[in-house]
């Protein structure tokens, strides 16, 4: 895949999997595996990027006697996800349009 | 490798990353490693399936803005510990010396090559100089009575020194042109060796 379209999808992703309750980086990427690859070195640009944007925030919490840190989307971040799925209607419709438009030339 | 080879390797890796960013990602490191032998990994498993600390720093260098990176390379270079000033005051005799030979080459460097593109125009001149100078001679000699061959043969190359000079000012434009690249040359290379090369 396109590697800015990837990389602009798993930024949803990860808001998608962090929107129901606070998260932790680990459990992202396992919550994304039977959906998407994600790596442990992708994970964590994504998670900075989001977090200048002010799409989530973090904090610290305790967990098993060290730190752990936690992820909480934010208004905003609840914002982006309700676009993009307004962006996919759109998306799925041109998609539609293609396969419509190749399956038709392929059958003359 | 071991979770505090790891992180090492990754803390030199993004040395050149601002403190609060470096401990941010030193952080989410160690706690994903962590939380990866709490799922049952072995330390050198957990370790291993993350990918190595240069992809890892490539990657979060990448992320991060140039200004972020330039201005924390400006601000650890004006930092300086109590001991290296120390160092540096007492060897200054040592390097004052070298940096006024360095600079004094340098600046002979400089003088030289724009003696050399200064000859070349002389060169030129005397050509221009000579071709004239034969002209009034050849007709002198003429109205004087010398022998025809030899007023031709001055008016000749009088004409020859006179076509040479025209052609030797392209051998002057070049000569410019590359003296100047030159010179432009040794002071990016002067830059680079004080600032050194950005990644």
């Amino acid at each position: 895949m396109d590697i800015q379209l990837k990389r602009g999808l798993l930024e949803v992703c990860v808001l998608a999997a962090i929107k129901n309750e606070d998260s932790y980086g680990y459990r992202i990427i396992k919550d994304m595996k039977p959906y998407t690859e994600i790596s442990e070195s992708t994970l964590y640009p994504i998670l900075r990027r989001l977090e200048q944007q002010a799409l989530l925030t973090v904090r610290s919490m305790e967990h098993n006697g060290r730190l752990r840190k936690y992820y909480r989307i934010t208004e905003a971040g609840k914002a982006r996800i309700a676009s993009f799925r307004a962006e996919w209607v759109e998306i799925d419709a041109i998609y539609r349009f293609i396969v419509e438009e190749d399956s038709r030339s392929e059958s003359i | 490798m071991n979770q505090s080879e790891f992180l090492s390797a990754l803390a030199q890796q993004i040395g050149s990353l601002p403190e609060a960013d470096r401990t941010a990602s030193l952080e989410f490191y160690s706690e994903l490693i962590a939380d990866r032998m709490e799922d049952g990994l072995s330390e050198q498993e957990a370790v291993a399936g993350i990918g190595t600390p240069e992809e890892i720093a490539a990657k979060i260098i990448e992320e991060t803005p140039l200004n972020t990176l330039v201005r924390e390379r400006v601000r650890s270079r004006r930092k300086l510990r109590a001991w290296e000033i120390i160092a540096l005051v007492i060897g200054s005799p040592l390097w004052i010396a070298a940096l006024i030979v360095l600079l004094t080459l340098v600046a002979v460097a400089y003088i030289v090559l724009w003696v050399l593109v200064l000859v070349v125009y002389i060169v030129g001149i005397v050509f221009a100089l000579t071709g004239v100078a034969c002209i009034p001679v050849g007709v002198l000699q003429l109205l004087s009575g010398d022998p025809l061959e030899q007023v031709l043969l001055i008016i000749g190359a009088g004409l020859v020194a006179i076509g040479c000079a025209i052609l030797w000012f392209f051998v002057c434009k070049w000569a410019t042109i590359g003296a100047a690249r030159l010179s432009r040359g040794i002071a990016r290379g002067i830059k680079r060796l004080f600032i050194g090369r950005r990644k």
